[in-house]
């Protein structure tokens, strides 16, 4: 019997150990460079459009224009801002979008000090791609304006005094698309019922289906009333709808119909319906009740919902079951914020009108269905899955900006396959190195030191952006972005520390729990290595127990020793280390920090003070503050002429102004690598600035906004960093593993010095 | 014999938790090794919650009245997100959190809401 229970011991710990191999052990390559890179030559047929410079021919960007591309199923004919005059000393007052039948209005009232000089304006846009507007003076403004179903008219609310000024009239009027008055529709229904101003102040919505039937919606005091008019001012009936209502839809057969909003206990949130009214009885129809989380849709035809959302524009059934994505918007170089309105005609053709960001940008886009092929060229950009959000405005820009080109952004990727293509000279043009590592794939890129010459912004990005994307001296990728990677002590008498000064700190402070903040997967964890590793060096050239250049070890010494039962006294336990707290209590001698926005310096000065001691990380030669980039952008070094050429416009567009304007909005963005837009991060910041950073509670700015002192803060650091280095993968496995048997306790501390005073000997003395 | 099991059983369990712990913050993407819980992988798509209303100037009348309306509705959207691991995409237990996403108002209007 206790032989049987000494085997399933001995077997369940040998399977323990196969089966961890995975878990946590750091695999051991280190031959990742030696497959020679498979050349499959220049493939395509296609003739390269580059110009002598590697950027994109112009000629190709101006083939294509106003032809949109045929990548889906949808093309537009028309994408253009809608938007009205801004005229000076004006404040805008009320105001509406709608759509025609083939156009795009804006309504709007625009309003000043002197009342006489208010004036409307119903600016327009056509499907044919004609802009225009109408003005109307204080005299003769239209009030409010609803769609005429099925048609490009609209109709205007008015209303006049009666003789005797005791009493108004209200109507409508229809006009066309020449803004010719065609007919009134009387509202008796209001005349009389209400004082004129409690009229004007409610919140009306009007429309008229393609019978002539007005349909009036009413909100005052929290109630809306629903109400179907003849053309001659009778009313027809009374809808009360299943739910409240939203808004009017004019539909693709000239009906009107109405989205409704109701609590729904299946998913425990709101669902919209689109409803239409009986005419002779009022009872609402349900059109389509969608288990989708949208609020906005409507019939493409009588068995299909149509709807859009930030990614694109979809068909699907009734129901919101299998939906068909007919126009990605990113395909397009479109950003649709928020959807405005939508609506479709008899001959299929979709119209909308969206917000493209979020600051009432509105612009029209009427789709048809894709006839013609349009060819294009397109690479694959790959992406890390977090850092998709990031690149996906770049690559709308991009593919707005250079509509003949086009770039797929993937990121679905097993990251041993990607290798394994990108080795034999295939896959995405264009990689984040997240995903492959970057210096140690060296021989798979493309090298861009003329490219980045000849792209000439150097002045505009920050010192040290072009030195992140170098392998031995040579560009290979460029990063967008970057953070501030340094410490924070409580103690505001050190101004600097080498290693030495760094380590004798930790054994002049008895009541210290640990050297620094720590949390792992759930909670604590063991960051003795990572002390060792990250604290005691900064690249092979500057290493507290070896010397790179040299070639000499220093781990058979009493220092490492002594650094040796730091690690097990401080730096590994169940429970996280925290921020902030600790260390101002002088329980924790210092904490590491990573500064991605501006916003977080406020957190760190509201947590650590104002005078937040900021020493930075230890190395041979006093305290450094580090800069460390995300992730370079690099080309695969096998792509065609055509493929780099665009490759190259799109780092352009990354390290443009407007690109990284966009960029920064994105949460996993860093700080912006061009001095004037990480300017425009800073300026960006307010009372109602979120900040979210691991180990510390949600926090907002609030009062505690001091612009001035954090840029101060933030610039400083910048102008005092340097690139960080870390050590070579290679050399960095050896480490990692020594250490971790160490401390494991599978072999002992004479051992683990003998195995690395011989393994980084021998590293050492090869690479020199 | 059931003593033997157990205390067998406690052994494999303390081995197995020492060897976890001893091994968590090992990254094998990172380029110092560990793992860096700092980039936020966003959970499902955005949600909405109503907000508030707004008033603001519609406009004057025939008589140069200033008319005010309230029925630009708010909506605040959001979206859940839970720290990972930049290297490696691994996810970090217990760090769901919120962001709000954006802010729409159902129309673009003055603050001249005060009457």
């Amino acid at each position: 019997m206790k032989k049987k229970i000494s085997y399933i011991l001995l077997a369940s710990i040998l399977v323990f150990q196969l089966g961890a191999c995975g878990v946590g052990d750091r695999e051991i390559t280190g031959t990742s460079n030696t497959e020679e890179i498979q050349d499959t030559g220049a493939a395509d047929s296609r003739e390269a459009s580059a110009d002598s410079e590697g950027m994109p021919d112009a000629s190709a960007v101006l083939d294509l224009e106003g032809k949109d591309n045929s990548l889906n199923a949808y093309s537009a004919v028309v994408n253009t801002p809608l938007q009205t005059e801004n005229p000076a000393g004006s404040i805008q007052g009320g105001n509406r979008l709608f759509l025609g039948a083939s156009r795009g209005y804006y309504f709007m009232k625009h309003l000043y000090e002197k009342v006489d000089e208010c004036w409307d304006e119903l600016s327009y846009v056509t499907a044919e791609g004609e802009m225009g507007s109408y003005s109307f003076d204080l005299e003769h403004q239209l009030w409010d304006v609803g769609q005429v179903a099925g048609t490009n008219h609209y109709v205007a609310f008015a209303y006049e005094v009666q003789e005797d000024e005791a009493d108004y009239r209200f109507y409508l009027t229809e006009r066309d698309e020449n803004n010719e008055v065609l007919r009134e529709f009387p509202l008796d229904c209001l005349n009389g019922s209400s004082s004129y101003k409690e009229i004007l102040m409610s919140s009306l919505n009007f429309a008229v289906d393609h019978s002539g039937v007005v349909h009036l919606i009413r909100e005052t005091g929290g109630n809306k009333q629903y109400q179907l008019i003849s053309p001659d001012g009778d009313i027809l009936t009374e809808c009360v709808p299943d739910g409240n209502i939203v808004e009017l839809v004019a539909l693709y057969d000239g009906r009107v119909a109405f989205l409704a909003t109701k609590w729904s206990d299946e998913i425990q949130g709101v669902r919209a319906t689109l409803q239409c009214a009986d005419a002779e009885t009022g009872q609402p129809v349900v059109l389509a009740a969608p288990a989708l989380d949208i609020n906005y849709f409507t019939l493409l035809d009588e068995k299909t919902l149509l709807y859009a959302d930030q990614e694109g524009v979809y068909r699907s059934e009734l129901s919101g079951k299998n939906p068909e994505l007919l126009y990605r918007w990113i395909d397009h170089g479109i950003t649709a914020q928020t959807i405005r309105a939508i609506q479709a005609d008899e001959k299929g053709g979709i119209s909308l009108i969206y917000d493209d960001s979020s600051a009432f940008n509105y612009n029209y886009i009427h789709l048809k269905p894709t006839t013609e092929n349009v060819e294009i060229c397109e690479i694959t950009l790959a992406v890390s899955p977090h850092r998709m959000s990031v690149y996906q405005p770049l690559v709308v820009a991009f593919n707005k900006q250079y509509p003949s080109f086009h770039i797929e952004l993937k990121s679905d990727y097993d990251q041993a396959a990607l290798l394994t293509e990108l080795i034999a000279g295939k896959g995405p043009a264009l990689i984040d190195t997240s995903l492959t590592g970057f210096e140690e794939q060296e021989k798979l890129w493309e090298p861009l030191d003329s490219v980045m010459e000849q792209m000439g912004i150097t002045e505009e990005l920050q010192p040290s952006t072009l030195e992140m994307g170098k392998i031995n001296g040579i560009q290979y990728g460029m990063v967008t972005d970057f953070r501030l990677k340094t410490l924070v002590t409580g103690n505001p008498d050190l101004k600097d520390w080498d290693y030495d000064g760094f380590l004798q700190c930790i054994e002049d402070s008895p009541a210290l729990e640990a050297v620094f903040n720590f949390y792992g997967f759930y909670g604590g964890g063991d960051f003795r290595p990572h002390f060792i590793m990250n604290f005691l060096s900064h690249g092979i050239d500057d290493a507290y127990f070896f010397d790179g250049k040299a070639g000499r070890t220093k781990f058979d010494t009493g220092e490492f020793r002594r650094v040796l039962e730091m690690a097990n006294k401080y730096c590994e336990g169940e429970e996280q280390i925290g921020p902030g707290r600790t260390l101002l209590e002088e329980k924790v001698l210092c904490n590491e920090l990573q500064i991605s926005k501006p916003e977080d310096l406020a957190l760190y000065r509201v947590c650590y003070g104002e005078n937040a001691n900021y020493i930075g990380y230890p190395t041979k030669d006093g305290s450094v503050h580090f800069m460390d980039g995300s992730s370079p952008l690099a080309i695969r070094r096998t792509v065609t002429e055509e493929e780099k050429a665009v490759a190259v416009a799109f780092i352009n567009v990354c390290l443009s102004y407007e690109g990284q304007s966009q960029a920064v909005k994105d949460l996993n963005f860093g700080l912006s690598v061009r001095r004037d837009v990480l300017e425009e991060q800073i300026a960006a910041m307010n009372a109602d600035t979120e900040v979210f950073l691991p180990g510390f509670d949600p926090f907002t700015i609030g009062n505690d906004l001091n612009i001035e002192l954090d840029r101060k803060t933030l610039l400083d650091i910048i102008e005092k960093a340097r690139p960080v280095q870390y050590l070579p993968k290679e050399l960095m496995d050896i480490m990692y593993e020594e250490l971790g048997q160490y401390f494991s306790g599978t072999i002992s501390e004479d051992k683990l010095i003998d195995n690395l005073e011989s393994r980084v000997g021998l590293y050492l003395g090869e690479r020199n | 014999m059931k003593k033997s099991i157990l205390t067998i059983c406690i052994i494999f369990s303390v081995f197995m938790i020492n060897s976890t712990s001893a091994f968590a913050a090992v990254c094998n993407n990172a380029p110092d090794g560990v793992h860096h819980f700092d980039g936020h992988r966003r959970e499902g798509g955005e949600f909405s919650r109503e907000g508030e209303t707004h008033t603001y100037l519609y406009g004057y009348d025939a008589q140069h009245k200033p008319i005010y309306r309230s029925d630009c509705k708010i909506t605040y959207y959001s979206q859940y997100c839970n720290y990972v691991c930049e290297y490696c995409g691994t996810m970090q237990g217990g760090t769901r959190h919120t962001h709000t996403t954006r802010t729409v108002h159902s129309k673009d209007h003055n603050n001249l809401g005060v009457r």
